[in-house]
């Protein structure tokens, strides 16, 4: 991890530090990962009436281990009719970008691997390279399943990353950089989410569709595509793409940590020293992690259309007005409350969207129930008697 | 509808009446066993009966040679002429059936097949020819779960016109075709059963019609009941009947490439596939010991 | 669809997308061909008969006793329910009179084998829709629970042939009463997790409404039955409208739907289930705590007299028909399954065309399929 602070190993070359830096940061995020995926299964087997891994060590704890060689002894499969270079360049046009992400990612105060002075914008545009990967996997499979789950997974990206670049660009205006550590540092006693809870909303929900987990987990979808752009891959590359996608999981993460609610700032003092710092951080991230674990065992996934249409007609507008709000507030030097106050009525319209788009079309009428009286009596002793025919609703 | 080779159920089960009606057959094994193989390439047909009694289903010599009067498949009819040839003499009455039911009771004490009652006067069948007018049809009496439920027999020609009047008619209102069987009645053709019923009158209907091997095809009513579609793709798997007109009668069921070989008639020899793997599989457990 | 100039424009083709027979989301070895155009549906091929196992022909070979078990092995999800309509079929034109306590007995197994069913088809119908294993988590334990009841009952898991012609193979266990209360209670608890799963998911919802919708001419004329066919608003149930066994001794409720679509058929479903935990209540009650199980009379070897019986029950898919045709003797001369898997699955094309993929699979998973019974 200390190498993780490369300043403090006093490495003159920027660039040697910074590979460095991101070696060992993939080494760490690769456990990191292994572990979520324990997490994960645990979390969602609590909920679901099972215990999830148990037989490999304490807790399951080994499982990710034995699952890690598990995928890395299995055979690499590649169709004889796939596209060699798009098959292969897939999976490190998907991995690449999602590690790349954590170059500008300060953890704490001190540890980060690169200062970037427009971090947010070098972070947008790495991860919105992810897609790319997708259409290569889609259109080098030679497989129908794979072709549709790579468009749905382009047509996807690229919806989400509109809403969610909006909703950050409104919490731009607010701080007035594009430097995740100014932002940070901005948020040292009030973190953004209180003034910008539209934006974050927003941020929440697009940042699922943008890691493809469910309900937005479409372009996978095991029970239509069976797998999607990863139906042909198996093995190593396959666990290449499933690292990928919970790096970017954890990437997100770590985006609305910082972002929306302060990374290591905290309403009580910034002298914490690192290690708290980096607690807080975790912490912070957590809840999104949490978050994302939470929807994946209880809602469904929703159909290609429906997401398309939410994006496109319920986000985007309601970050176009969570900025166009936040541009009045700031025109007018209005106190900060007022970003609360047009940010909550945002809010308002964003939960109650969810029921909007469900209630098109006609009202639905509940079921009838056709009551079925019994006609005959049960009388085991005697013989069994027909009593009076009470038929009522019968069929018509 | 061409007939498989070997297809003349038909003399057998003529006589198989006799060969049930006795007593539990003594078997002389050896004798038994050839007068089977030679059986089975001629008489395929899967005798209901013969596994009453499961370790001793081989027939009798002496049964099996009294039940084919007929020379063996050498000379078994063309298959254009089975069709016809399969009907029993009394073929120039109009349904052979009660011919073949007034021969015998005098020879078995078993029918075997039901006795046909008249429907009481009111019942469905009566609204039915009222609704579809001169053709003709005859109703009897089948079994229901609870009592009993009308059938009618009506000419292949006809199926059409009455399924549709049974669904249109106001007064019969059987809207639902539950069910579409084929039915092989070896020497008495094939026979398509529709059972229908409906939502709103208590009265349900069963609707048969009567073909030969030779010109087995049945006006589809596909386009009639949407239902019929796939039940008719099944008989026609099953039995190689026919629906002229079906918007597409591929092979539901079965292999797409089998077209020719009809498993659920009873030229097929189920029973003699089973008892000669049965044979063969405790061979070869004694092989491995 | 090569244009006849040959020019350079770009073609749009459809699809041909073939899902199945190992597709997650099939129910079993279901083969459909989707032809796409983009996400959406311009035809759907059904391909059936990977399970076809000749169980008619079989039927044909066997004794009626034998026959019970084919049926156990065709139905696979609603064994009782098959078994009676069997077993009733021979009854009947065998004129034999059910002790009241079989009946009983078969009513409480068989709304038992509905529920156990239908849990079924919720976990899976769940897993259609994009659950995680949720739904198929919270309805197993509970089918669990019914499951080994019945392996008390009758000693296996899954192949019952516990019906036998004229009543039952053998007494039930001393506790049994107790036994189904305590089942019921587990049964209780898998609904209301159920349904705060799922019914009001507005994710579940938006998926589910509007989708596959079926009028209730459609449904008719398509042969539907059972929840696929109430959904659309038919109410029409064998055990209202033609009650065989003891049916017409409880007092329950139809559900029915108004829109005939996916979400309709899972709340009929749902609702039905409430009510068979309502008839099992019933029948207990009403239970002769002793009696004969077996029919008197009943000869050692059982043939029927010649004839033919279309007997019929509400099984949880619908309207499982047997069509058995004697000519005397111990064996059906031809014995026609009309297993509501198969009628149903016949109106996928006309459900699906026009919707989107994902749909097809939720109408799909919305039959509730056995494809041991749609192929026999």
């Amino acid at each position: 991890m200390m190498l993780l602070a490369a300043p403090a190993i006093n490495i003159d070359n920027a660039f040697l530090s910074g590979i460095l830096g991101l070696i060992a940061f993939t080494l760490v995020m690769t456990v990191g990962v292994m572990y979520a995926t324990w997490y994960e299964r645990k979390i969602v087997a609590r909920m679901q009436y099972r215990l999830g891994p148990t037989r490999t060590g304490p807790f399951g704890l080994l499982q990710p281990i034995a699952d890690t060689f598990k995928l890395l002894t299995k055979e690499d499969l590649r169709p004889a009719t796939a596209d060699f270079i798009a098959f292969e360049a897939a999976v490190f046009a998907i991995f690449i970008p999602a590690l790349m992400v954590f170059v500008a990612v300060p953890f704490t105060a001190d540890w980060y691997i690169s200062a970037i002075p427009m971090s947010l914008l070098y972070i947008l545009a790495v991860s919105g390279l992810s897609f790319i990967g997708f259409l290569l996997a889609g259109w080098g499979s030679d497989n129908k399943y794979a072709l549709l789950g790579g468009m749905r997974a382009a047509a996807q990206l690229i919806s989400y990353e509109i809403p969610m670049i909006l909703a950050l660009v409104a919490v731009v205006m607010v701080t007035s950089t594009l430097d995740v550590y100014q932002m940070i540092l901005y948020q040292d006693t009030v973190p953004l989410i209180v003034w910008q809870p539209l934006a974050f909303g927003i941020f929440l929900i697009a940042s699922v569709a943008e890691v493809e987990r469910p309900p937005f987990d479409i372009p996978t979808g095991e029970s239509e595509v069976a797998g999607g752009v990863f139906i042909e891959y198996s093995g190593i590359r396959w666990s290449m793409f499933q690292l990928s996608s919970y790096v970017n999981m954890y990437a997100f993460a770590l985006l609305g940590a910082f972002v929306f609610l302060g990374g290591w700032e905290w309403p009580f003092g910034t002298d914490i020293g690192w290690g708290y710092q980096l607690l807080l951080t975790m912490v912070k991230m957590s809840f999104f992690i949490f978050f994302y674990l939470l929807i994946r065992a209880t809602v469904p996934r929703l159909r290609v259309d429906q997401l398309m249409s939410y994006a496109w007609k319920v986000l985007i507008p309601l970050s176009l007005y969570q900025i166009v709000t936040n541009g009045f507030v700031i025109v007018y030097d209005l106190p900060d409350v007022a970003f609360l106050l047009f940010s909550g009525l945002g809010v308002a319209a964003l939960v109650y969207s969810a029921a909007f788009i469900v209630k098109r079309g006609e009202p639905r009428r509940p079921l009838t129930m056709v009551p079925v009286r019994a006609t005959a009596k049960a009388a085991p002793p005697a013989p069994a008697v027909a009593a009076d025919v009470v038929v009522e609703g019968a069929a018509t | 509808m061409t007939l498989p080779d070997g297809q003349d159920g038909s003399e057998t089960s003529a006589e198989r009446p006799e060969v049930t009606s006795a007593p539990a057959p003594e078997n002389t094994p050896s004798g038994a066993e050839g007068a089977r193989i030679e059986d089975a390439g001629t008489t395929p047909a899967v005798d209901p009966e013969a596994a009453e009694a499961p370790m001793t289903g081989k027939r009798d010599q002496e049964k099996v040679t009294d039940a084919e009067p007929k020379p063996p498949s050498a000379e078994a009819p063309a298959a254009a002429a089975t069709g016809e040839g399969a009907r029993p003499p009394s073929a120039e009455g109009e349904k052979p059936k009660p011919a073949a039911k007034a021969a015998r009771p005098a020879k078995e004490p078993e029918p075997k097949t039901a006795p046909k009652v008249a429907p009481p006067a009111g019942s469905v069948n009566e609204i039915l020819a009222a609704a579809i007018g001169d053709v003709k049809i005859e109703a009897y009496l089948v079994p229901d779960l609870k009592g009993t439920s009308v059938a009618v027999e009506v000419g292949r020609d006809d199926v059409s016109a009455v399924l549709t009047a049974c669904r249109d008619d106001a007064r019969l209102d059987l809207k639902y075709l539950r069910c579409l069987s084929g039915v092989d009645w070896q020497e008495e053709g094939l026979e398509v059963v529709y059972h229908l019923s409906s939502f709103t009158k208590p009265h349900k209907l069963t609707v048969k019609t009567r073909i030969t091997y030779a010109d087995a095809s049945v006006p589809s009513v596909a386009a009639v009941y949407p239902a019929a579609e796939w039940h008719e793709r099944e008989a026609r798997d099953m039995f190689g009947i026919d629906f002229p007109g079906h918007p597409d009668l591929r092979p539901l069921l079965l292999p797409e490439d089998m077209t020719d070989h009809f498993p659920l008639r009873k030229d097929n020899p189920l029973q003699e596939i089973e008892e000669w793997q049965g044979e063969n599989l405790v061979e070869g457990a004694g092989d491995d010991e | 669809m090569v244009t006849e100039q040959h020019d350079r424009s770009l073609e749009v083709v459809d699809i041909p997308i073939n899902m199945g027979p190992q597709h997650p989301s099939t129910h079993g070895v279901f083969r459909m061909v989707l032809v796409l155009d983009g996400e959406v549906c311009k035809d759907v091929i059904p391909h059936i008969g990977y399970m076809h196992r000749g169980g008619e022909k079989l039927m044909e070979a066997m004794d009626f006793r034998q026959g019970i078990g084919y049926c156990d092995r065709t139905e696979y999800l609603a064994q009782f329910s098959a078994e009676l309509g069997y077993v009733m079929a021979v009854e009947r034109l065998m004129e034999l009179e059910i002790p009241d306590r079989a009946e009983y007995i078969r009513v409480i197994l068989t709304e038992l084998n509905r529920l156990s069913s239908h849990f079924m088809f919720m976990g899976a119908f769940g897993i259609d829709a994009g659950v995680f294993a949720t739904s198929f988590t919270y309805a197993f334990p509970q089918r669990e629970y019914i499951q080994e009841l019945f392996e008390e009952v009758t000693g296996d898991r899954l192949m019952y042939a516990y019906f036998r012609v004229g009543g039952l193979a053998w007494e039930v266990t001393d506790n049994f009463v107790q036994r189904v209360h305590e089942v019921l209670v587990h049964t209780r608890q898998g609904l209301r997790d159920l349904d705060e799963l799922l019914t009001k998911n507005e994710i579940f919802m938006v998926r589910c409404q509007g989708i596959g919708a079926f009028t209730a001419d459609q449904a008719i004329a398509y042969g539907l039955s059972g929840p696929m066919l109430r959904a659309s608003g038919v109410p029409w149930d064998l055990r209202k409208d033609d009650p065989y066994s003891v049916y017409d001794r409880f007092t329950f409720e139809i559900p029915v739907g108004n829109h005939g679509d996916v979400y309709d058929r899972y709340l009929v479903r749902l609702e039905e289930m409430r009510q068979s935990v309502n008839i099992i209540e019933q029948a207990l009650e009403q239970l002769p705590a002793e009696g004969p199980i077996v029919a008197e009379k009943l000869p050692r070897r059982l043939r029927t007299p010649p004839g033919e019986v279309y007997s019929k029950v509400e099984a949880p898919r619908g309207e499982w028909g047997v069509y058995l045709v004697s000519k005397g003797g111990d064996k059906p001369y031809r014995l026609k399954m009309r297993s509501p898997s198969f009628c149903n699955l016949s109106a996928l094309r006309e459900m699906c065309i026009g919707q989107f993929m994902a749909d097809a699979v939720m109408i799909l998973g919305s039959m509730d399929i056995v494809l041991c019974d749609v192929d026999r």
